[in-house]
Order: C-alpha cells, then structure tokens, then sequence
C-alpha cells in the first residue's frame, strides 16, 4: 500500500510519553530540541514574519513531541513531525491574528512583509494536503522523501501535490510570485 | 520619522534555549495530561473509506481504528476516478552489500541483452535507433516477480539475470538499487545546486474488488516504496486510463503522457503495475552554444546532415579533461554530469557495425571499457539529438524468457489467488534529448495484468557513426537510460 514508509517498530508506538527515552538514533530530546529549535523558529518566522509567535510555536510544537516523545523519538522523520506541526501552528496562528500593517520606514521591508502576507494569503486558500507540502518542502526546506514520510503519502504524491500548488500560487498572487518568491521555490 | 517607527517597536532579542526547553516540558505536562483524558479517534477515516467505497485488504479496517499503528490505510490522495491509499509501512533495510552488488551487476546484463534484443528488432522495422529505460522496465518487472510463483517468476527472473538470487533477495537489492539512486540525487535544492534531477515513482492501480493478497501490496510498499491506487476499469475504463496517463505526465514532467497504447487496456484488466522516471542534468563541462551542421555517417544508406555541438579548443583553459579511450575496436568517452554522481558514456564501435558491436557487448567488457578510460584534454563533437520510442515489449520479453507470463499458464497467485491473471500487456515509452548543455529524459513502464478469459584526446573525436549513448550511475554502474543512435536525423 502505498508507501513510505519508515515507519516505526509497531512495538514501539502507542505508549505514553517517556519523555528520557532515546531515539533509535540514540538522541534524547533534549539533544533533539537544541538541534531543532533553531530551524523550527525560523520556519515559523517565515510563516508569521513575527519572531515572539515564531518562539511560541516553536515551543507548542515541541511540547507536542515531548508530551508523545516515546512515539516520536524513533521516527526517523522526526524533524520533519516538528516542522509539520510548527508550519499548522503557525498558520493557525496567522489566521487567527489581523495581519500587521507594513512598516512605512523602509520601502524594501515594506515589499517583502506584503509579499509574505500576500503569500501566507495564498497558502492559506490551498487545500490542506497542498500547503502541508508546500511548506515542508520549500519553506522548512525538507528532501521530497522527507516531505512524504512526515505526511504519509508517497513521493509521485508529493511532486503532484507541489505541481499542483505552485500553479494555484502563480495564479494567486500573479506577477509578485515570479518576482518575489520564485527563486525561493526553485521555479 | 524612521526613528519613530524603531521606538514603538520592541527589539527582538531571542529566548535562551534552555528557557525555552523549560518552557516546552511546562506545556508539555499540560499535553499529557488533556491526552490521557480525552479520546482520539479514526472516524474521519473511517467514513472516508467508506464513503468512496474501497476495499480494503482483510486486516485493513481493523488497522484504521487504532491511529498510530503501522498498517494504518488512510486515502492521501486523488487523480480522477483514482484514490491513493496509504499506510504506514516501514521500508525494507538495505540488502547486504554483495546481495546489492549482484543486482547491479544483473540490471546490467539485463541492460545489455535488452538492448541486443531491441536493436534485432529495430534493424527488422528498419529505422536502427532504439531508447529505452532499462532500470525503469527492471523495477516494473521486478514489482511484477514478486506476484509470480513457479515457472512463471523463474522465467520473470530469467528475464532480469537475477536467477541466482531469491526473490527476498532480488527485492532487497532492487530496493537498495533504487534507495542509492534516490540518494544520490533527491536532495534538497537540487535545482539551485545545479545537481542532477532524478525523481522514480511507481504505482499500483487496482481494480475495486479484487482479492489481492494484502502481503503482495505489503511488500510493494516496502521494497518499492510503490503507492496503491484504486480504480474501477471494468466500470469506468476511460476514466482508468486517464487517471493512469495523469498519474505518467506529472511524474514525468509531461514528457510521457500516456503509459499504454490505446486498446491496449479493456474491462478485463485488473491492475496495472507503473513506473515512471525523470532526469535532467548539465553537463559537467558545457559544449560551446553554437552548433554546426556537418555530415554523420549511419551504417547504411547516405551520409546525412545533422547539428554537431563542439567542446571548447583543446588548448583553451576550458577544455573538456574527461576520460576517454581510443581502441582500433571503439572510441569511448564519458562525460560527466554536474555533481559528478551520473555521467553519460558515449561508444562508438570503429571496426564493426553497431548492432554487432551490441551483439557482443557483455557485463564484462562495459566494465573493461570503463576501466581501460583515461582523462584527457580532447576537443569532442558530437550530434545533439532528441529521441522518442513506444515499445510494446511483449514479444521481447517472450524472447528473453519470461513467456509463461504471458499465456493462460501464468501463476500469479501471490497477487490474488483468484481470479486466474496473466500480464496482457507491457509497454514502455521513453524520452531523451541531448544539448550543447545537458541531458533530459523521461521514460515510463506499465505493467497490465488481466483476468484469464478461459481459466488460463590530442587528436579531435567527432562521434560521426553510429553510436551507444548510456546514462549511468557512476557509483553502481546501473543503466539508467540507453539510446543506439544509427541516425541522429530520424
């Protein structure tokens, strides 16, 4: 069936959190979140463009794999679980606050927050599965094989996925895609 | 007014990490808690399932229910009238390295003696050139042999020259093949690196209903990392195909955009075993941007005309320093692609024809080529060229052993015990194009299985004949593209 695994040892899963317990990889969470943290809260950044929420997800989406340590530490994408729950926490988090007005000091600030929220817009209005990818792959910068596993689906998906949202991105936010944000999806 | 803007905002001054540690086991505690008290359900899934109607493999609905174990089935996707169904099964483990090995060595035998088959042919129909994706028809057949059982999967394994491993071993070794590949060449900002694309999907589409064996779809996932689709071609052919040509265009960058011939489908297929690949890369060292029209000689008929691209001028600082080897047999050259992972080996056979040159190329002597190759300064020219090819490839494989697939006598039980199932049709369709800067190709297998109607150097290298152009993994010398150029104009 389909996929992609990497899954876990079945016996593994399930238990409730052990938050000392090693990964497979021998890491324990505290090794893990010293070596995450700082990707996590960027991504997150990039997501919300405010640095304290970036911190504040970051911690929520950490607790998380703390609280279900014994079921994540084994996994072998677990950086790519964090990112997955930061990048739904922060654009819930963007969701739920008014967008902020751009600054008005600093002309090239000002283009880049509009084109961030322009693009946050953009992702927001595509289906689930679609944005997950789109943020794991471009804005966590996470491998395609990466990307698959932490979602579930196969690579073929992954790629179908991301064809089928750079389009509705190019058709969303038009001219300011190409110009703002193509470089940084490798169009 | 800059100034003002400064004051009223806080400077940022990020959070000690082991504050924010602290911070992450608080709310962790909180978590914990609000887990252990309330449920947690697979319902949403659950009904999916059963709104589109799915079967699901016997222990399917049960492993739905508990979220978090392996076995899970969740539909994660949709193309058309198809749904993809997926679960959490761990990959396979890489073979033991001398398993590994000897299936590289095989894909290449089963390279070479796919191309002398296809060059026979070729030269029958007259046009000489033949592409194909051997690596691509490997893992499609591969995916297959795990459904045979008897004669029938030792003639798959005849086929593919892995008869001396068992089929553990040979699906083992396929998986570290294509794991080595994938490795290789799927990272992150490949684009912006400049590093070879090398993207490799399979696909199984299922008929609704059949009985397949769920450790078949099992180990699909596992050695092949393969997604399950669920379609309904007794019902809806049409919309089958489309969803299976959709599935071939977005994994082949719309190079390839159907995977069988039309026809070559009908209501007595039950599922379809796919595998499509797409490469592009630069070269190591670019051909200068012009190209210059000059005559190639194919084995018979009159010279023709055709576009040469050139290196730089030997005495230039960026002159082309690639491995090269002159023989009174052949002229080999390799070239390297940017990343210096995969390379293009060019052959051209000086003393012989090419389709006799083919003839008596073995594992062996390709690896002798390759070794007897020195870097050296050259000025190289050769065609650039754009090749297409559709191969039914039925009568091939036949040829190459694995005919009892193909009749009433196929054992194909390890896929479904019922209905009796034979292969009804294998085709494959490749792309490739060579520039001044690089190589695109794409190439795409399918795998129809059908319900039985009865139970049944100093000096300059102009490549101006005939020649072998053969896109390989440096590291595990795998066969991933080959092309007999007899006419770069055809």
């Amino acid at each position: 069936m389909a996929n992609l695994g990497g899954g876990p040892a079945g016996g593994s899963l399930g238990g409730t959190a052990a938050p000392t317990e090693r990964s497979s990889e021998g890491e324990d969470f505290d090794e893990f979140f010293l070596r995450i943290l700082p990707r996590t809260i960027r991504a997150a950044r990039r997501l919300t463009g405010d640095p304290w929420i970036a911190e504040d997800v970051a911690v929520e989406a950490l607790a998380r794999a703390h609280a279900r340590w014994g079921r994540v530490g084994p996994l072998e994408w677990r950086d790519a679980w964090v990112l997955k729950v930061a990048s739904r926490e922060a654009l819930h988090q963007v969701r739920r606050r008014p967008p902020l007005p751009p600054p008005e000091n600093d002309r090239d600030e000002s283009d880049d927050v509009v084109l961030r929220v322009a693009l946050v817009a953009a992702l927001v209005g595509l289906p689930r599965r679609q944005r997950e990818t789109i943020v794991l792959r471009y804005l966590c910068d996470l491998p395609e094989v990466d990307v698959a596993r932490a979602l579930g689906v196969s690579p073929g998906t992954v790629k179908t996925h991301i064809h089928r949202a750079l389009a509705a991105l190019r058709a969303s936010i038009g001219s300011d895609f190409e110009e703002g944000y193509a470089h940084e999806f490798h169009v | 007014m800059s100034s003002t803007s400064r004051a009223s905002k806080p400077r940022y001054t990020p959070t000690p990490p082991e504050e924010l540690l602290a911070r992450t086991k608080q709310r962790s505690a909180a978590h914990r808690q609000r887990r252990l008290a309330g449920g947690g359900g697979g319902f949403a899934v659950v009904a999916a399932l059963v709104l589109i109607g799915v079967l699901l493999p016997s222990n399917g609905a049960r492993s739905q229910q508990a979220s978090d174990k392996p076995g899970k089935v969740v539909v994660s996707a949709r193309i058309g009238v198809a749904y993809e169904l997926t679960t959490n099964e761990p990959t396979a483990p890489n073979a033991a390295h001398q398993v590994a090995v000897a299936v590289d060595n095989d894909e290449v035998g089963f390279s070479l003696d796919l191309l002398n088959k296809l060059a026979t042919s070729s030269k029958a129909s007259g046009s000489g050139n033949v592409l194909v994706s051997p690596s691509s028809l490997a893992t499609a057949l591969a995916m297959l042999e795990l459904g045979a059982k008897g004669a029938t999967q030792a003639g798959i394994a005849a086929a593919l020259h892995t008869s001396g491993l068992s089929a553990a071993q040979q699906a083992e070794g396929w998986h570290t093949l294509a794991a080595l590949l994938a490795a290789e060449t799927s990272t992150s900002g490949a684009h912006l690196k400049h590093e070879p694309e090398l993207d490799i999907a399979n696909a199984l589409f299922l008929q609704e209903h059949l009985p397949v064996l769920p450790a078949y779809v099992q180990a699909l996932s596992k050695d092949f990392q393969t997604g399950l689709w669920q379609v309904d071609f007794e019902k809806d052919l049409v919309g089958a195909t489309r969803a299976i040509n959709l599935w071939t265009s977005e994994n082949t960058k719309g190079l390839i955009k159907q995977l069988f011939s039309p026809g070559a489908l009908d209501a007595t297929t039950v599922l379809v075993l796919a595998d499509a690949v797409y490469f592009h890369a630069k070269w190591s060292s670019p051909f200068g941007n012009m190209t210059l029209e000059r005559p190639f000689y194919p084995t018979e008929g009159a010279p023709v005309r055709v576009a040469f691209m050139s290196s730089p001028s030997a005495e230039t600082r960026s002159a082309f320093h690639i491995p090269v080897a002159l023989t009174s047999r052949y002229v080999a050259v390799e070239l390297p692609y940017a990343g210096d992972k995969l390379s293009a080996l060019v052959l051209m056979p000086t003393g012989t024809t090419l389709p006799g040159f083919v003839a008596s190329l073995t594992p062996s002597l390709l690896a002798q080529i390759v070794g007897g190759m020195f870097p050296q300064s050259v000025q190289l020219s050769m065609p650039t060229f754009t090749e297409q090819s559709d191969y039914d490839l039925i009568q091939t494989l036949s040829s190459m052993g694995m005919a009892q697939a193909f009749g009433p006598g196929a054992d194909l039980t390890a896929i479904a015990p019922r209905p009796p199932l034979y292969v009804h049709a294998v085709e494959q369709h490749a792309y490739l194009q060579v520039t001044p800067k690089g190589t695109t190709a794409a190439a795409a297998t399918g795998v129809g299985v059908a319900m039985s109607a009865t139970e049944a150097t100093e000096h300059p290298i102009v490549i101006d004949h005939p020649f072998l152009f053969l896109v390989r993994d440096d590291a595990t010398g795998a066969i991933l593209f080959e092309s007999m150029v007899e006419n770069p104009a055809s």
